[in-house]
């Protein structure tokens, strides 16, 4: 097996990918055959194409689907309903707006000022080895305290999801003493766990602190179902 | 969700169509309608009210094709909840392919979202109660791409974007480079930076919940 060559081969890899289907041809007729490095990541990207051809295709073939099936389908309840919400937000809108803009921006400052102090003020897991801080019925599990080797692993936490709802974590790095700044955050997470992007997390300092954001099936968020872990890697 | 930000849309009659562009120009004014919901236009909201009654036969289709697991009245109060969310989510809508298009992805995940939620999808269609189908089964394609479906949504819109262009919208680079005000050279290099960012985002998840999660 060659060794690999980041820069050379990053290139002609680039050249090889350029050739769409015929990229797996090309790619054994190349130098870059002979490289373990170079094929694991050919694979992987051609499997990830792979995946998109195949969900492009499913899509297409759905679409189509629905418009030769011709559904005579007769309007229920439910469009009224939802009519009648939109245009009684469309009438309320203006007034409503000028009313309550300025209680609606007072109410956002101090939820967030209490989210900052709640989130930023010292905490007992500030030595890094705190438990798995409760409340709520929400228990953030991994990571906490020392965490061994040089990746955080997966996030996760155990409490009863809101019917609908949906999580979010929300990473802040120790920049510097006593400063946490946001990281990384997750999109919408229906089960408790997440596994970070690991290029992302590479860049992250020894020092983290996460948090739980508890959304409902309205995507409402339920302000002060927030919490909040600290964790630190052992070999960073 | 990204917010898109979006250039100022040209008027729909300035656009030429040697430009590939009656598709973009059809986009376009979807987009412009939508956006004009968003605004309070009265007539847009009227009109998009109108677009979105084919949600409902979306819905009903889509879950004859998930094995009609959702009764009269869940269905019924799966059609209200995916209206709200569209209302919520048009900001989400960005012209990539006609409205239909974007309304028809948007059924699915909330039809697959609603039957987890109910647990009645089957963890595998082995565990499933259904006899084994010869044929194509979307019901099975469905829970495959589902993931991935959810993945994609958490690249940022721009790259999104190009991956449904190429992928869903069979587009090549010079057509997107076209749709999207770049050169054709610009949109593989971008395309191929998705790729990348979403393989990185696949395999960081293959530690995560099995397909059919909870159910």
């Amino acid at each position: 097996m060659s060794r690999h060559d980041a820069e050379r081969h990053g290139e002609r890899l680039q050249e090889v990918l350029a050739r769409g289907d015929e990229a797996r041809i090309a790619f054994e007729g190349s130098e870059l055959a002979s490289c373990d490095t170079c094929r694991s990541f050919l694979e992987a990207t051609m499997d990830t194409i792979d995946r998109m051809d195949a969900l492009g295709r499913f899509e297409r073939a759905e679409r189509d689907a629905f418009e030769q099936a011709k559904l005579d389908v007769a309007p229920g309840s439910a469009e009224e309903r939802v009519r009648e919400q939109v245009l009684a937000q469309l009438r309320g809108r203006a007034p409503a707006r000028r009313r309550w803009a300025w209680v609606g921006a007072a109410a956002a400052a101090v939820l967030a000022l209490v989210a900052a102090l709640y989130v930023f003020a010292p905490g007992d897991g500030g030595d890094g080895g705190g438990g798995p801080m409760l409340g709520d019925g929400f228990e953030l599990l991994h990571p906490a305290g020392a965490v061994e080797g040089d990746s955080f692993g997966t996030f996760r936490w155990s409490g009863a999801l809101p019917p609908g709802g949906w999580y979010k974590i929300k990473v802040f790095g120790e920049t510097e003493p006593g400063r946490f700044d946001l990281l990384d955050e997750s999109g919408r997470l229906r089960e408790p766990r997440w596994a970070p992007d690991p290029t992302e997390e590479a860049r992250w300092p020894a020092r983290i602190r996460w948090m739980l954001e508890v959304y409902d099936g309205s995507n409402a968020s339920r302000g002060f179902e927030t919490h909040r872990q600290d964790a630190e890697l052992s070999s960073r | 969700m990204t917010v898109d930000r979006l250039k100022p849309l040209k008027p729909t009659s300035s656009l030429q169509p040697s430009k590939g562009g009656r598709e973009r120009a059809r986009h376009d004014a979807d987009l412009e309608l939508v956006r004009g919901a968003q605004n309070g236009d009265p007539a847009a909201v009227s009109e998009l009210l109108e677009r979105t009654k084919c949600v409902r036969g979306m819905l009903v289709f889509q879950n004859r094709r998930l094995r009609g697991r959702l009764g009269e009245e869940e269905l019924e109060d799966l059609v209200q909840s995916t209206l709200l969310a569209i209302w919520r989510k048009l900001d989400d809508y960005a012209g990539i392919g006609k409205l239909e298009s974007w309304l028809f992805r948007f059924c699915y995940l909330e039809t697959l979202a609603r039957l987890r939620e109910m647990r009645r999808l089957p963890r595998q269609l082995d565990d499933s109660v259904d006899p084994p189908q010869p044929e194509r089964d979307p019901a099975s394609e469905a829970l495959d791409h589902e993931h991935l479906y959810r993945v994609l949504d958490r690249l940022d819109a721009p790259v999104r974007r190009i991956l449904l262009l190429k992928h869903v919208e069979e587009l090549t680079f010079d057509q997107i480079g076209k749709r999207l005000d770049l050169s054709a050279n610009t949109a593989k290099t971008r395309y191929y930076r998705g790729i990348a960012k979403l393989r990185g985002l696949l395999a960081s998840q293959m530690d995560g919940p099995a397909r059919g999660g909870d159910a």
